[in-house]
Protein backbone atom coordinates (compact mmCIF):
# COMPACT_ATOMS: atom_id res chain seq x y z
CA UNK A 1 0.00 0.00 0.00
CA UNK A 2 1.59 3.22 -1.10
CA UNK A 3 1.80 5.89 1.56
CA UNK A 4 1.46 9.54 0.80
CA UNK A 5 -0.36 11.30 -1.99
CA UNK A 6 0.59 10.17 -5.47
CA UNK A 7 0.49 12.49 -8.43
CA UNK A 8 -2.31 10.70 -10.24
CA UNK A 9 -4.67 10.95 -7.26
CA UNK A 10 -3.92 14.69 -7.01
CA UNK A 11 -4.85 15.07 -10.67
CA UNK A 12 -8.08 13.13 -10.16
CA UNK A 13 -9.08 15.14 -7.08
CA UNK A 14 -8.42 18.49 -8.75
CA UNK A 15 -10.37 17.41 -11.86
CA UNK A 16 -13.30 16.33 -9.69
CA UNK A 17 -13.24 19.61 -7.77
CA UNK A 18 -13.11 21.61 -11.01
CA UNK A 19 -16.06 19.62 -12.34
CA UNK A 20 -18.06 20.31 -9.16
CA UNK A 21 -17.35 24.04 -9.44
CA UNK A 22 -18.43 24.07 -13.08
CA UNK A 23 -21.69 22.31 -12.12
CA UNK A 24 -22.32 24.84 -9.35
CA UNK A 25 -21.74 27.66 -11.85
CA UNK A 26 -24.32 26.14 -14.17
CA UNK A 27 -26.75 25.85 -11.26
CA UNK A 28 -26.11 29.49 -10.35
CA UNK A 29 -26.90 30.65 -13.87
CA UNK A 30 -30.31 28.99 -13.74
CA UNK A 31 -29.56 25.52 -15.08
CA UNK A 32 -31.58 23.71 -12.42
CA UNK A 33 -34.56 26.00 -12.91
CA UNK A 34 -33.47 29.04 -10.95
CA UNK A 35 -32.32 28.75 -7.37
CA UNK A 36 -35.11 27.69 -5.06
CA UNK A 37 -37.42 30.48 -6.10
CA UNK A 38 -40.50 32.02 -4.57
CA UNK A 39 -42.86 30.11 -6.86
CA UNK A 40 -43.06 26.46 -7.83
CA UNK A 41 -43.49 24.89 -11.25
CA UNK A 42 -46.84 24.72 -12.99
CA UNK A 43 -47.56 21.06 -12.42
CA UNK A 44 -46.75 21.33 -8.72
CA UNK A 45 -49.00 24.35 -8.38
CA UNK A 46 -51.82 22.55 -10.20
CA UNK A 47 -51.57 19.57 -7.86
CA UNK A 48 -51.42 21.73 -4.73
CA UNK A 49 -54.47 23.69 -5.94
CA UNK A 50 -56.53 20.61 -6.72
CA UNK A 51 -55.61 17.97 -4.21
CA UNK A 52 -58.26 18.96 -1.68
CA UNK A 53 -60.27 21.58 -3.53
CA UNK A 54 -63.69 21.28 -1.86
CA UNK A 55 -64.91 24.35 -3.74
CA UNK A 56 -64.39 22.98 -7.26
CA UNK A 57 -64.36 19.20 -7.37
CA UNK A 58 -63.49 18.66 -11.00
CA UNK A 59 -59.94 17.40 -10.55
CA UNK A 60 -59.75 16.80 -6.84
CA UNK A 61 -58.21 13.73 -5.23
CA UNK A 62 -60.09 13.60 -1.94
CA UNK A 63 -57.10 13.73 0.39
CA UNK A 64 -55.44 16.71 2.06
CA UNK A 65 -52.05 15.09 1.65
CA UNK A 66 -50.53 16.08 -1.65
CA UNK A 67 -47.73 13.51 -1.75
CA UNK A 68 -50.00 10.48 -1.22
CA UNK A 69 -52.45 11.73 -3.81
CA UNK A 70 -49.61 12.10 -6.30
CA UNK A 71 -48.31 8.60 -5.61
CA UNK A 72 -51.63 6.81 -5.91
CA UNK A 73 -53.88 9.04 -7.97
CA UNK A 74 -52.12 11.53 -10.24
CA UNK A 75 -49.12 9.34 -11.00
CA UNK A 76 -50.43 5.92 -10.12
CA UNK A 77 -48.68 4.10 -12.97
CA UNK A 78 -45.24 5.03 -11.58
CA UNK A 79 -46.09 3.32 -8.32
CA UNK A 80 -47.46 0.22 -10.02
CA UNK A 81 -44.25 -0.20 -11.99
CA UNK A 82 -42.14 0.48 -8.94
CA UNK A 83 -43.94 -2.31 -7.11
CA UNK A 84 -43.09 -4.51 -10.09
CA UNK A 85 -39.39 -3.58 -9.80
CA UNK A 86 -39.40 -4.45 -6.10
CA UNK A 87 -41.08 -7.75 -6.87
CA UNK A 88 -38.54 -8.61 -9.59
CA UNK A 89 -35.56 -7.74 -7.37
CA UNK A 90 -36.78 -9.97 -4.55
CA UNK A 91 -37.46 -12.79 -7.03
CA UNK A 92 -33.92 -12.48 -8.39
CA UNK A 93 -32.47 -12.52 -4.87
CA UNK A 94 -34.45 -15.68 -4.08
CA UNK A 95 -33.07 -17.37 -7.20
CA UNK A 96 -29.53 -16.88 -5.92
CA UNK A 97 -29.94 -19.12 -2.88
CA UNK A 98 -28.00 -22.33 -3.53
CA UNK A 99 -30.06 -25.48 -3.35
CA UNK A 100 -33.42 -23.82 -3.69
CA UNK A 101 -35.72 -22.29 -1.13
CA UNK A 102 -37.58 -25.40 -0.08
CA UNK A 103 -36.95 -26.84 3.28
CA UNK A 104 -37.58 -25.96 6.84
CA UNK A 105 -35.48 -23.96 9.25
CA UNK A 106 -34.48 -26.51 11.85
CA UNK A 107 -33.99 -25.25 15.31
CA UNK A 108 -33.00 -26.51 18.71
CA UNK A 109 -35.68 -26.63 21.32
CA UNK A 110 -34.02 -24.61 24.04
CA UNK A 111 -34.29 -20.90 24.43
CA UNK A 112 -31.41 -19.12 22.76
CA UNK A 113 -30.49 -15.48 22.94
CA UNK A 114 -29.00 -13.02 25.35
CA UNK A 115 -29.86 -12.16 28.93
CA UNK A 116 -33.38 -11.79 30.32
CA UNK A 117 -33.35 -7.99 30.25
CA UNK A 118 -32.42 -7.89 26.57
CA UNK A 119 -35.05 -10.46 25.67
CA UNK A 120 -37.87 -8.68 27.48
CA UNK A 121 -36.87 -5.29 26.11
CA UNK A 122 -36.74 -6.69 22.56
CA UNK A 123 -40.23 -8.11 22.85
CA UNK A 124 -41.73 -4.90 24.21
CA UNK A 125 -40.04 -2.62 21.70
CA UNK A 126 -40.93 -4.80 18.73
CA UNK A 127 -44.61 -4.66 19.74
CA UNK A 128 -44.39 -0.86 19.87
CA UNK A 129 -42.77 -0.79 16.43
CA UNK A 130 -45.55 -2.95 14.96
CA UNK A 131 -48.24 -0.61 16.31
CA UNK A 132 -46.36 2.40 14.92
CA UNK A 133 -46.08 0.78 11.50
CA UNK A 134 -49.80 0.01 11.36
CA UNK A 135 -50.57 3.60 12.36
CA UNK A 136 -48.36 4.96 9.59
CA UNK A 137 -49.92 2.69 6.99
CA UNK A 138 -53.57 3.22 7.87
CA UNK A 139 -53.39 6.99 8.25
CA UNK A 140 -51.40 7.58 5.09
CA UNK A 141 -54.08 9.71 3.50
CA UNK A 142 -54.41 12.22 6.36
CA UNK A 143 -50.94 12.51 7.84
CA UNK A 144 -47.46 11.76 6.54
CA UNK A 145 -46.79 8.08 6.09
CA UNK A 146 -48.39 5.70 3.69
CA UNK A 147 -47.68 2.21 2.49
CA UNK A 148 -43.91 2.53 2.03
CA UNK A 149 -43.18 4.13 5.38
CA UNK A 150 -45.41 1.61 7.17
CA UNK A 151 -43.91 -1.40 5.41
CA UNK A 152 -40.33 -0.33 6.00
CA UNK A 153 -41.00 0.42 9.66
CA UNK A 154 -42.75 -2.92 10.11
CA UNK A 155 -39.63 -4.74 8.91
CA UNK A 156 -37.65 -3.42 11.91
CA UNK A 157 -39.69 -5.52 14.36
CA UNK A 158 -38.52 -9.01 13.26
CA UNK A 159 -34.97 -7.66 13.11
CA UNK A 160 -35.14 -6.72 16.77
CA UNK A 161 -36.41 -10.18 17.59
CA UNK A 162 -33.60 -11.80 15.60
CA UNK A 163 -31.01 -9.68 17.36
CA UNK A 164 -32.34 -10.07 20.90
CA UNK A 165 -33.62 -13.59 20.67
CA UNK A 166 -32.69 -15.92 17.84
CA UNK A 167 -34.23 -16.54 14.44
CA UNK A 168 -35.81 -19.74 15.73
CA UNK A 169 -38.03 -17.58 17.93
CA UNK A 170 -39.40 -16.06 14.74
CA UNK A 171 -40.08 -19.53 13.39
CA UNK A 172 -41.91 -20.41 16.57
CA UNK A 173 -43.98 -17.23 16.24
CA UNK A 174 -45.14 -18.42 12.85
CA UNK A 175 -43.00 -16.65 10.24
CA UNK A 176 -42.59 -18.96 7.28
CA UNK A 177 -41.43 -18.27 3.75
CA UNK A 178 -44.60 -19.72 2.22
CA UNK A 179 -46.85 -17.55 4.40
CA UNK A 180 -44.88 -14.42 3.57
CA UNK A 181 -45.10 -15.14 -0.15
CA UNK A 182 -48.83 -15.80 0.19
CA UNK A 183 -49.50 -12.52 2.00
CA UNK A 184 -47.46 -10.63 -0.58
CA UNK A 185 -49.52 -12.18 -3.38
CA UNK A 186 -52.67 -11.15 -1.52
CA UNK A 187 -51.41 -7.57 -1.41
CA UNK A 188 -50.60 -7.55 -5.12
CA UNK A 189 -54.00 -8.99 -6.03
CA UNK A 190 -55.66 -6.32 -3.90
CA UNK A 191 -53.75 -3.58 -5.73
CA UNK A 192 -54.86 -4.98 -9.09
CA UNK A 193 -58.50 -5.27 -7.98
CA UNK A 194 -58.68 -1.71 -6.61
CA UNK A 195 -57.06 -0.32 -9.77
CA UNK A 196 -59.29 -2.24 -12.20
CA UNK A 197 -62.66 -1.83 -10.49
CA UNK A 198 -63.48 1.42 -12.37
CA UNK A 199 -63.20 -0.51 -15.64
CA UNK A 200 -66.50 -2.23 -14.85
CA UNK A 201 -68.20 1.18 -15.00
CA UNK A 202 -66.47 2.29 -18.21
CA UNK A 203 -64.05 4.42 -16.23
CA UNK A 204 -60.31 4.85 -16.34
CA UNK A 205 -57.83 2.51 -14.76
CA UNK A 206 -56.47 3.66 -11.36
CA UNK A 207 -59.27 6.17 -11.06
CA UNK A 208 -59.95 7.70 -7.66
CA UNK A 209 -62.70 10.27 -7.93
CA UNK A 210 -65.22 11.17 -10.62
CA UNK A 211 -63.59 12.60 -13.70
CA UNK A 212 -65.19 14.23 -16.75
CA UNK A 213 -65.52 11.58 -19.41
CA UNK A 214 -66.06 8.48 -17.28
CA UNK A 215 -69.16 7.06 -15.63
CA UNK A 216 -67.48 5.77 -12.49
CA UNK A 217 -68.81 7.78 -9.50
CA UNK A 218 -65.59 7.49 -7.52
CA UNK A 219 -64.63 5.78 -4.30
CA UNK A 220 -66.46 7.23 -1.25
CA UNK A 221 -64.70 10.06 0.52
CA UNK A 222 -67.09 10.73 3.39
CA UNK A 223 -69.12 7.79 4.68
CA UNK A 224 -71.39 9.34 7.27
CA UNK A 225 -69.14 10.62 10.05
CA UNK A 226 -66.18 8.58 8.80
CA UNK A 227 -63.57 10.10 6.55
CA UNK A 228 -62.20 7.58 4.06
CA UNK A 229 -59.92 9.02 1.46
CA UNK A 230 -61.32 7.61 -1.73
CA UNK A 231 -59.25 4.70 -2.99
CA UNK A 232 -56.09 5.85 -1.18
CA UNK A 233 -56.79 3.96 2.04
CA UNK A 234 -57.14 0.62 0.29
CA UNK A 235 -54.04 1.20 -1.81
CA UNK A 236 -52.03 2.09 1.29
CA UNK A 237 -53.08 -1.06 3.16
CA UNK A 238 -52.27 -3.37 0.25
CA UNK A 239 -48.94 -1.66 -0.40
CA UNK A 240 -48.11 -2.04 3.30
CA UNK A 241 -48.71 -5.80 2.98
CA UNK A 242 -46.54 -6.03 -0.12
CA UNK A 243 -43.56 -4.03 1.17
CA UNK A 244 -43.45 -5.55 4.65
CA UNK A 245 -43.69 -9.10 3.36
CA UNK A 246 -40.97 -8.46 0.79
CA UNK A 247 -38.55 -7.46 3.53
CA UNK A 248 -39.51 -10.52 5.59
CA UNK A 249 -38.80 -12.70 2.54
CA UNK A 250 -35.36 -11.15 2.18
CA UNK A 251 -34.49 -11.77 5.82
CA UNK A 252 -35.64 -15.39 5.75
CA UNK A 253 -33.78 -15.96 2.47
CA UNK A 254 -30.62 -14.57 4.07
CA UNK A 255 -30.90 -17.20 6.74
CA UNK A 256 -31.42 -19.92 4.14
CA UNK A 257 -28.32 -18.59 2.37
CA UNK A 258 -26.45 -19.03 5.62
CA UNK A 259 -27.47 -22.64 5.94
CA UNK A 260 -26.81 -23.51 2.31
CA UNK A 261 -23.29 -22.17 2.23
CA UNK A 262 -21.99 -24.47 4.87
CA UNK A 263 -22.59 -22.59 8.09
CA UNK A 264 -21.34 -19.27 9.32
CA UNK A 265 -17.93 -17.92 8.41
CA UNK B 1 -35.45 32.82 5.51
CA UNK B 2 -31.77 32.77 6.51
CA UNK B 3 -32.02 30.35 9.40
CA UNK B 4 -33.32 27.34 7.44
CA UNK B 5 -30.53 27.91 4.92
CA UNK B 6 -27.94 28.01 7.69
CA UNK B 7 -29.24 24.73 9.06
CA UNK B 8 -29.10 23.25 5.56
CA UNK B 9 -25.47 24.32 5.18
CA UNK B 10 -24.50 22.76 8.48
CA UNK B 11 -26.18 19.41 7.86
CA UNK B 12 -24.97 19.06 4.30
CA UNK B 13 -21.40 19.77 5.41
CA UNK B 14 -21.74 17.10 8.12
CA UNK B 15 -23.01 14.68 5.48
CA UNK B 16 -20.12 15.45 3.17
CA UNK B 17 -17.47 14.96 5.87
CA UNK B 18 -18.94 11.71 7.18
CA UNK B 19 -19.33 10.26 3.67
CA UNK B 20 -15.68 11.07 2.90
CA UNK B 21 -14.59 9.38 6.13
CA UNK B 22 -16.77 6.36 5.31
CA UNK B 23 -15.24 5.83 1.89
CA UNK B 24 -11.62 5.95 2.95
CA UNK B 25 -12.04 3.66 5.96
CA UNK B 26 -10.38 0.25 5.77
CA UNK B 27 -12.41 -1.48 8.47
CA UNK B 28 -15.74 -2.24 6.85
CA UNK B 29 -17.78 -2.29 10.07
CA UNK B 30 -16.60 1.22 10.88
CA UNK B 31 -17.44 2.28 7.32
CA UNK B 32 -21.00 1.02 7.81
CA UNK B 33 -21.28 2.95 11.09
CA UNK B 34 -20.06 6.13 9.38
CA UNK B 35 -22.53 5.67 6.57
CA UNK B 36 -25.25 5.48 9.23
CA UNK B 37 -24.01 8.86 10.56
CA UNK B 38 -24.30 10.19 7.02
CA UNK B 39 -27.87 8.86 6.89
CA UNK B 40 -28.72 10.78 10.07
CA UNK B 41 -27.31 14.01 8.59
CA UNK B 42 -29.34 13.57 5.42
CA UNK B 43 -32.49 12.72 7.37
CA UNK B 44 -32.15 16.00 9.29
CA UNK B 45 -31.71 17.69 5.92
CA UNK B 46 -35.04 16.27 4.79
CA UNK B 47 -36.67 17.55 7.97
CA UNK B 48 -35.49 21.12 7.32
CA UNK B 49 -36.65 20.88 3.68
CA UNK B 50 -40.22 20.14 4.89
CA UNK B 51 -40.58 16.63 3.45
CA UNK B 52 -42.15 14.49 6.23
CA UNK B 53 -43.14 11.57 4.00
CA UNK B 54 -39.61 11.04 2.76
CA UNK B 55 -38.22 11.43 6.28
CA UNK B 56 -40.27 8.49 7.57
CA UNK B 57 -39.29 6.21 4.69
CA UNK B 58 -35.64 7.21 4.85
CA UNK B 59 -35.30 6.71 8.61
CA UNK B 60 -36.59 3.16 8.38
CA UNK B 61 -34.55 2.33 5.30
CA UNK B 62 -31.27 4.14 5.89
CA UNK B 63 -30.93 3.39 9.60
CA UNK B 64 -32.59 -0.02 9.80
CA UNK B 65 -32.45 -1.97 6.55
CA UNK B 66 -29.15 -0.90 4.98
CA UNK B 67 -26.87 -1.44 8.00
CA UNK B 68 -28.44 -4.84 8.76
CA UNK B 69 -28.01 -6.15 5.22
CA UNK B 70 -24.49 -4.74 4.90
CA UNK B 71 -23.36 -6.07 8.30
CA UNK B 72 -24.63 -9.49 7.31
CA UNK B 73 -22.70 -9.27 4.03
CA UNK B 74 -19.53 -8.30 5.90
CA UNK B 75 -20.03 -11.22 8.28
CA UNK B 76 -20.20 -13.62 5.34
CA UNK B 77 -17.16 -12.16 3.59
CA UNK B 78 -14.08 -10.42 4.92
CA UNK B 79 -14.09 -7.67 7.48
CA UNK B 80 -10.98 -5.76 6.44
CA UNK B 81 -10.46 -4.40 2.97
CA UNK B 82 -7.54 -5.93 1.01
CA UNK C 1 -27.50 38.20 -1.49
CA UNK C 2 -26.48 36.11 1.49
CA UNK C 3 -29.25 33.60 0.75
CA UNK C 4 -27.91 33.28 -2.81
CA UNK C 5 -24.44 32.36 -1.49
CA UNK C 6 -25.86 29.86 1.02
CA UNK C 7 -27.95 28.15 -1.65
CA UNK C 8 -24.89 27.78 -3.88
CA UNK C 9 -22.90 26.39 -0.95
CA UNK C 10 -25.53 23.71 -0.34
CA UNK C 11 -25.44 22.78 -4.03
CA UNK C 12 -21.64 22.60 -3.83
CA UNK C 13 -21.62 20.23 -0.86
CA UNK C 14 -24.24 17.98 -2.44
CA UNK C 15 -22.34 17.76 -5.74
CA UNK C 16 -19.07 17.07 -3.92
CA UNK C 17 -20.74 14.29 -1.91
CA UNK C 18 -21.95 12.77 -5.17
CA UNK C 19 -18.44 13.08 -6.58
CA UNK C 20 -16.92 11.35 -3.55
CA UNK C 21 -19.44 8.53 -3.93
CA UNK C 22 -18.65 8.09 -7.64
CA UNK C 23 -14.95 7.98 -6.76
CA UNK C 24 -15.77 5.26 -4.24
CA UNK C 25 -17.63 3.18 -6.81
CA UNK C 26 -14.92 3.48 -9.45
CA UNK C 27 -11.63 3.46 -7.58
CA UNK C 28 -12.15 1.12 -4.60
CA UNK C 29 -11.56 -2.58 -5.19
CA UNK C 30 -13.74 -4.12 -2.52
CA UNK C 31 -17.29 -5.00 -3.52
CA UNK C 32 -18.90 -4.09 -0.18
CA UNK C 33 -17.23 -0.67 -0.28
CA UNK C 34 -18.70 -0.17 -3.74
CA UNK C 35 -22.17 -0.98 -2.42
CA UNK C 36 -21.77 1.53 0.44
CA UNK C 37 -20.66 4.20 -2.04
CA UNK C 38 -23.65 3.46 -4.25
CA UNK C 39 -26.05 4.11 -1.36
CA UNK C 40 -24.34 7.43 -0.63
CA UNK C 41 -24.70 8.42 -4.30
CA UNK C 42 -28.42 7.61 -4.21
CA UNK C 43 -28.91 9.84 -1.17
CA UNK C 44 -27.03 12.79 -2.63
CA UNK C 45 -28.97 12.77 -5.90
CA UNK C 46 -32.31 12.45 -4.12
CA UNK C 47 -31.48 15.40 -1.90
CA UNK C 48 -30.64 17.57 -4.92
CA UNK C 49 -34.06 16.74 -6.39
CA UNK C 50 -35.90 17.73 -3.20
CA UNK C 51 -33.85 20.88 -2.77
CA UNK C 52 -34.91 22.08 -6.22
CA UNK C 53 -38.54 21.90 -5.12
CA UNK C 54 -38.06 23.99 -1.99
CA UNK C 55 -39.80 27.37 -1.84
CA UNK C 56 -37.64 30.24 -0.61
CA UNK C 57 -40.20 32.46 1.10
CA UNK C 58 -40.22 33.63 4.74
CA UNK C 59 -42.59 30.92 6.00
CA UNK C 60 -42.96 27.88 3.78
CA UNK C 61 -45.38 25.10 4.66
CA UNK C 62 -45.19 21.33 4.11
CA UNK C 63 -47.47 20.05 1.34
CA UNK C 64 -50.17 18.79 3.74
CA UNK C 65 -53.35 20.67 4.38
CA UNK C 66 -53.81 20.88 8.16
CA UNK C 67 -57.57 20.31 8.30
CA UNK C 68 -60.29 18.30 6.61
CA UNK C 69 -62.85 21.12 6.58
CA UNK C 70 -60.98 24.13 5.26
CA UNK C 71 -62.37 27.58 4.74
CA UNK C 72 -61.20 30.02 2.09
CA UNK C 73 -58.48 31.58 4.21
CA UNK C 74 -56.72 28.33 5.13
CA UNK C 75 -57.00 27.15 1.56
CA UNK C 76 -55.45 30.28 0.02
CA UNK C 77 -52.66 30.33 2.62
CA UNK C 78 -51.93 26.71 1.76
CA UNK C 79 -51.77 27.14 -1.99
CA UNK C 80 -49.57 30.22 -1.82
CA UNK C 81 -46.87 28.95 0.53
CA UNK C 82 -46.54 25.18 0.28
CA UNK C 83 -43.44 23.50 -1.13
CA UNK C 84 -43.53 21.42 -4.27
CA UNK C 85 -44.92 17.90 -3.65
CA UNK C 86 -43.96 16.42 -7.01
CA UNK C 87 -40.21 15.84 -6.39
CA UNK C 88 -41.05 14.29 -3.01
CA UNK C 89 -43.32 11.69 -4.57
CA UNK C 90 -40.72 10.76 -7.18
CA UNK C 91 -37.99 10.51 -4.54
CA UNK C 92 -40.04 8.06 -2.44
CA UNK C 93 -40.21 5.81 -5.51
CA UNK C 94 -36.47 6.19 -6.07
CA UNK C 95 -35.62 5.30 -2.47
CA UNK C 96 -37.63 2.07 -2.57
CA UNK C 97 -36.10 1.04 -5.90
CA UNK C 98 -32.64 1.73 -4.43
CA UNK C 99 -33.38 -0.55 -1.49
CA UNK C 100 -34.43 -3.37 -3.81
CA UNK C 101 -31.30 -3.07 -5.98
CA UNK C 102 -28.99 -2.88 -2.94
CA UNK C 103 -30.47 -6.03 -1.40
CA UNK C 104 -29.94 -7.88 -4.66
CA UNK C 105 -26.34 -6.63 -4.90
CA UNK C 106 -25.63 -7.80 -1.35
CA UNK C 107 -26.83 -11.30 -2.22
CA UNK C 108 -24.62 -11.24 -5.33
CA UNK C 109 -21.61 -10.22 -3.23
CA UNK C 110 -22.11 -13.16 -0.84
CA UNK C 111 -22.41 -15.60 -3.73
CA UNK C 112 -19.32 -14.19 -5.44
CA UNK C 113 -17.31 -14.69 -2.26
CA UNK C 114 -18.42 -18.31 -2.03
CA UNK C 115 -17.55 -18.98 -5.65
CA UNK C 116 -14.19 -17.21 -5.93
CA UNK C 117 -12.95 -16.87 -2.36
CA UNK C 118 -12.22 -13.15 -2.55
CA UNK C 119 -14.07 -9.84 -2.54
CA UNK C 120 -11.47 -8.06 -4.61
CA UNK C 121 -12.90 -7.04 -7.96
CA UNK C 122 -9.61 -7.23 -9.87
CA UNK C 123 -8.91 -10.72 -8.50
CA UNK C 124 -12.34 -11.90 -9.60
CA UNK C 125 -11.81 -10.51 -13.09
CA UNK C 126 -8.50 -12.33 -13.31
CA UNK C 127 -9.96 -15.61 -12.06
CA UNK C 128 -12.90 -15.43 -14.47
CA UNK C 129 -10.55 -15.09 -17.41
CA UNK C 130 -8.86 -18.33 -16.46
CA UNK C 131 -6.08 -17.40 -14.11
CA UNK C 132 -4.89 -19.61 -11.32
CA UNK C 133 -6.47 -19.28 -7.90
Amino acid sequence: MRRGISRSSLVIVSLALALSLILVYFAAMGGLGGHPSASIVGIGQFIVNNTYNVFNRTYWAGSPEAVTSIIWDYRGFDTIFETTVLFAAVMAALLLVPGGIRGRIQGSGKDEGLTLIVKTASKIISCIVVVLALNLALRGYISPGGGFAGGSSYAIAPLLLIAGLSVFYLVRLGYRLSRAIGLRTLGLVGLVVVSSLPLLYMGYIIQNQAKPGSMFPGYPVFLGPLYLGGSLIYMNVFEFLVVSMEFIIIFIAMFLLDRGCGGSA
Amino acid sequence: MIYPLLLLCFFSTAGMISSYLAIREKDLLRAIALSAVQSVAFALLYAVLLAPDILLVYLAVGLGIYPIILIYTVKKTRRYEE
Amino acid sequence: MLSWILVLYVYLTLFVTGGIAVYGVVAKRNIVKKIIALTIFNDAVNTVAIFIGYRLIPRPLPPIMPTIHPNRQIYSAFISSSVDPLPQALVITAIVIGVAVTCFLAFLAIRLYDRFGTTDYQEIKRLVRGGKR
